[in-house]
C-alpha cells in the first residue's frame, strides 16, 4: 500500500513566479482604473436623474399652480373690481354666484387671498352673497369685525361704524373675529350675528 | 522557474498599519499587502483550481474584492491578531471565489460543456505539480489523488485540500471555508475515506 506524507504541497514545485504575480498585479491595477470612469459615468448618471427629477418637479408644480381655481369673474367676463354703489345693484358672477349691493356700500377685491380663495372686503354698506355651489373657489368676506366664509351659502352683511351683523339665509357660513364668541361660529340657514365693539348677540 | 522573494524589513509596517494606509487610499499600503499575501493566496488557489489561468483570475478578483471591503479587512486587523487575520480574511475571500468556479465548473461538466480534466484547464493538478524526476508510482498515486477530488464534492475537496495539500490547521480550514471546524473535520474525512483503500488511514487525524 502506498503512504501520502502530508502536507503535500511540500513534494510538489513552486507554483507561483513572480512574472505570474506582476500579472495579476497589473490586472487588479487596471480593474481598479476601470472602476473609476464606471463611478464617473454612475455620478453624472444619479446628476442627470436628479435634474430630471427638478425638472418634473418643476413642471408639475407649474402644472398645478396652472389648475388653481381661478377667481369667478363677472358674467359679461371683466375682472371683478372694486364697486361703490350708489343705488341698488346686482354683480352677476361667471359661476352663477350674485352679489346684491345696497347704496352707500363699498366693496373691494381682497389682495392677497390665501390660495383657493376668493376673497372680498366690505368696507362699508350691506350687502347679499348668494355663493352657488360648484364656484371655483371659497369666499372669504372680510367685514371688520369679522370674516365671513361660504362655498355654498346665502349671506347678508351690514357693516356700520364699529358694527357688523352678519345672517345667513341658505346653507351654512363660518364667522371668524376676535369679538366672535369663541373666535369662530357656525351659523346655518335662519342664524344672524351681531357684532359690536362691546356688544354681541346671537339669534 | 523564478520564485518572489520577501526580504526582511527591519521595522517592516504590520498588517493593521498597512490596512489602515490602504483605507485612506494609500497606494503603498494595497501594494505591500499584495505583496505579502498575493503569493500565499496564488499558490493555494491554483492548488485548489487546478488550474493557472482560472487562479490567477481568481487572486485579482480576491484582491480587487478585498480594496471595495477594506474597511472591514481594517476592523479585522484592528482585533490585533495582524498577519494570520488579514491573511485569513483574504483566504475566506478566494476560496469563495475558487468555490464558485468549481461548481460552475461541475455543472458545466456535467451538461457536456466543461473541459475534460486533462484538457488544457487542468494544468495544475496535483501530477502537473510533481517534480519530474518523481517515481512513476507516486506520479500515479498523486493521479489518484487528483481523480478522487475530481469525483468528491466541491465542499470535501476545498477543505481537503487546504488541510492536506496546504497543511492549514483545522481552524483555519474551518475559517477559509466559511464553517464549522466539525464541518470541516467531516469533510475533510469523506475524501480521507475515498482514499483509504489506496493509502490506507492517514496517519493524523484531520
Amino acid at each position: 500500500m502506498s503512504e501520502l506524507r502530508y502536507p503535500l504541497k511540500e513534494r510538489l514545485h513552486d507554483v507561483v513566479t513572480e512574472r505570474a504575480l506582476q500579472r495579476v498585479w497589473r490586472g487588479i491595477d487596471e480593474r481598479q482604473r476601470a472602476r473609476a470612469p464606471k463611478r464617473l459615468a454612475r455620478g453624472l448618471l444619479l446628476l442627470a436623474f436628479a435634474g430630471l427629477a427638478v425638472a418634473i418637479g418643476v413642471v408639475l408644480g407649474l402644472a398645478l399652480r396652472s389648475h388653481e381655481p381661478v377667481a369667478p369673474h363677472m358674467a359679461d367676463g371683466r375682472p371683478f373690481v372694486a364697486v361703490d354703489a350708489a343705488t341698488r345693484a346686482v354683480l352677476a358672477l361667471d359661476d352663477g354666484s350674485a352679489i346684491r349691493l345696497w347704496p352707500g356700500t363699498r366693496l373691494e377685491p381682497l389682495d392677497g387671498s390665501p390660495a383657493g380663495t376668493f376673497g372680498l372686503r366690505l368696507l362699508r354698506g350691506e350687502a347679499r352673497f348668494d355663493v352657488r355651489a360648484g364656484g371655483p373657489r371659497r369666499w372669504l368676506v372680510e367685514c371688520g369685525l369679522a370674516s365671513v366664509e361660504a362655498v355654498d351659502a346665502e349671506f347678508h352683511c351690514t357693516r356700520g361704524a364699529n358694527r357688523l351683523r352678519v345672517s345667513v339665509e341658505r346653507g351654512t357660513a363660518l364667522a371668524r373675529g376676535a369679538v366672535v364668541p369663541e373666535h369662530m361660529r357656525w351659523l346655518a340657514a335662519g342664524d344672524s350675528l351681531e357684532l359690536g365693539e362691546t356688544t354681541i348677540s346671537t339669534e | 522557474m523564478t520564485r518572489p522573494i520577501l526580504l526582511p524589513v527591519p521595522n517592516a509596517p504590520s498588517d493593521a498599519e498597512l490596512v489602515a494606509r490602504a483605507v485612506e487610499g494609500e497606494r503603498f499600503g494595497r501594494e505591500l499587502i499584495y505583496r505579502r499575501h498575493a503569493a500565499y493566496l496564488l499558490a493555494m488557489v491554483t492548488r485548489l483550481v487546478s488550474s493557472r489561468d482560472a487562479a490567477e483570475a481568481i487572486a485579482r478578483e480576491t484582491f480587487v474584492l478585498a480594496w471595495k471591503r477594506l474597511g472591514e479587512l481594517a476592523a479585522t486587523t484592528a482585533t490585533g491578531e495582524e498577519s494570520a487575520n488579514v491573511r485569513l480574511w483574504l483566504s475566506r475571500i478566494a476560496v469563495s471565489l475558487a468555490r464558485r468556479r468549481l461548481r460552475r465548473a461541475r455543472l458545466l461538466r456535467l451538461i457536456g460543456f466543461g473541459a475534460e480534466r486533462d484538457g488544457g484547464d487542468h494544468d495544475a493538478t496535483l501530477a502537473a505539480l510533481a517534480p519530474v524526476d518523481l517515481r512513476h508510482e507516486a506520479r500515479q498515486d498523486l493521479e489518484h489523488v487528483d481523480h478522487v477530488l475530481e469525483l468528491a464534492g466541491v465542499e470535501p475537496r476545498i477543505a481537503w485540500m487546504l488541510r492536506r495539500v496546504d497543511g492549514l490547521p483545522l481552524d483555519e480550514v474551518a475559517s477559509a471555508c466559511a464553517c464549522s471546524p466539525a464541518t470541516a473535520q467531516r469533510r475533510i474525512a469523506e475524501v480521507d475515506a475515498r482514499l483509504c483503500e489506496r493509502f490506507g488511514t492517514p496517519a493524523e487525524s484531520p
